[in-house]
């Protein structure tokens, strides 16, 4: 292990761009699922077959978790929160594959997914409240509260990135600094163990994204 | 720890672009399959609707002509009742008058042959009546006076002495009179015969004539305590008692 795990670790370099780990594990994981749905769902009938049916149960699953939370029809947002879900699963999982080290043990990654998710909020929000009345919500109940909301909206979007990112980071300290102290079979639990931290982060993630988006569009709390 | 703004940005068009190929590729093939499949329900769903509810009109068609046949039946059966309530009566008002006409030909047959049965029965019974007349007429009715006092003497000695000397005790008492009850008055003569007649067979005694048409013929000698008669009443008394055995 050389350097340390914070640094961005660049790959190549496309032109001036450079291409870090990171962002070559995405395009794997896209690659990945690329294939697989085209191979999968090139032709999908009405009676499915069993990797068309298990793909079925996913989707129609992230969408009625996201019916519960959002209250009203959970299509328009499933592009980006099942998305979201499947990615960071993917993601996260891509520790336990060797030489891999996941997108989201970097900040970078959880930065952009935090971003985006800060902005698909005020996206879905306007859409369905209309600009001034999404924008009047942050004034609720009284209008000295603006700056604390405004506050609680920067913070909450950081809370979402760091969360994740120390997370998986932290885990993937754990995993190398046993398999630096031990040897090469101990650091299995642990490996068995962020599969699980892997899965229920993204859940954390995209339930966190999915309440802020139903508080946005009206359907809960913030 | 630095953030590497190359990274951050390729990440976000990576995520994008997966955002894109899973809605591509995963999303709208499954809700499309999804609302195909909801789409066949629903249209399985119409088509039984369909079929409920034309079986259901097939149920009320059947039902409507399941009354209909049930009214024709009724109609029928009560048709049927009442021709045969009608074949009934005319059968019954035939019997009855059939009945009528045997027992009216029966009641002129009775008539006829208990008018008939009459008048042999009365042929008979005047037959009969002629009979006994003449018979009580020949044993005593019409006698003549010394003929009655003949066979009033063959009576007498028919007797037991016994039974004459009570009739002689009966005559003889002092307060005893005899009296000879004839249908029409008796001569002098004939008195004096009869008187002569009790006399000879009973000794002297008291000795009265009355007159009684209702013996119609004969004689009749009533002591104090019996009675000897002749007479064609009595006579006639005897042969109706005779038939009557």
């Amino acid at each position: 292990m050389e350097g340390s795990p914070l640094a961005v670790d660049i790959v190549f370099q496309l032109g001036s761009v450079p291409i870090s780990r990171a962002v070559v594990t995405t395009w794997a994981i896209m690659a990945v699922l690329f294939v697989f749905l085209s191979i999968a769902l090139r032709r999908p009938v009405a009676k499915a077959g069993p990797v068309q049916a298990a793909l079925e149960i996913v989707v129609t699953t992230i969408a009625a978790q996201l019916r519960e939370i959002l209250g009203r029809d959970p299509w328009p947002f499933l592009p980006l929160l099942g998305s979201l879900f499947i990615f960071l699963v993917l993601a996260n999982l891509a520790a336990i594959l060797p030489g891999a080290t996941p997108p989201t043990g970097h900040i970078e990654t959880p930065a952009a997914l935090a971003l985006i998710v800060f902005l698909s909020v005020h996206f879905f929000g306007i859409r369905a409240r209309g600009g001034w009345q999404y924008l009047r919500h942050y004034a609720e109940p009284n209008l000295f509260l603006l700056p604390l909301n405004i506050l609680s909206e920067l913070t909450r979007t950081f809370s979402l990135m760091i969360r994740l990112f120390g997370n998986m980071m932290s885990h993937e300290f754990v995993i190398a600094i046993v398999v630096f102290l031990a040897g090469l079979l101990v650091p299995i639990p642990f490996l068995l163990l962020g599969i699980l931290i892997g899965i229920i982060q993204a859940y954390i993630f995209t339930v966190l994204a999915t309440v802020y988006i139903a508080a946005a569009v009206g359907a809960v709390e913030a | 720890m630095a953030i590497d703004w190359w990274t951050l940005a390729l990440q976000t068009i990576n995520f994008l672009v997966v955002v894109w190929l899973l809605s591509k590729f995963l999303y709208r093939p499954i809700r499309r399959v999804i609302e195909e499949r909801e789409a066949a329900d629903q249209k399985a769903a119409e088509a039984a609707q369909e079929k409920t509810e034309a079986a259901d009109a097939a149920r009320e068609e059947f039902e409507a002509k399941r009354a209909e046949l049930s009214q024709t039946l009724r109609e029928e059966e009560a048709k049927l009742q009442t021709q045969m309530e009608n074949e009934r009566e005319d059968v019954l008002e035939k019997a009855r008058k059939e009945a009528d006409k045997l027992l009216s030909d029966a009641r002129a047959q009775i008539e006829t042959e208990r008018h008939k049965t009459f008048e042999t029965l009365r042929d008979q019974i005047a037959d009969l009546a002629q009979d006994l007349a003449f018979k009580a007429l020949a044993e005593g009715g019409n006698l003549e006076e010394p003929e009655l006092l003949a066979r009033v003497s063959d009576y007498l000695d028919g007797l037991s002495e016994a039974d004459m000397a009570d009739l002689r005790a009966d005559f003889a008492g002092a307060s005893a009179e005899l009296k000879i009850v004839t249908a029409t008055p008796l001569s002098t003569t004939e008195q004096s015969r009869w008187r002569n007649f009790v006399s000879e067979h009973f000794g002297d005694g008291k000795i009265s004539f009355e007159t009684d048409p209702d013996i119609i013929g004969g004689a009749e000698l009533r002591f104090a305590h019996s009675v000897l008669s002749f007479s064609v009443a009595d006579r006639l008394r005897r042969a109706a008692a005779e038939l009557k055995m």
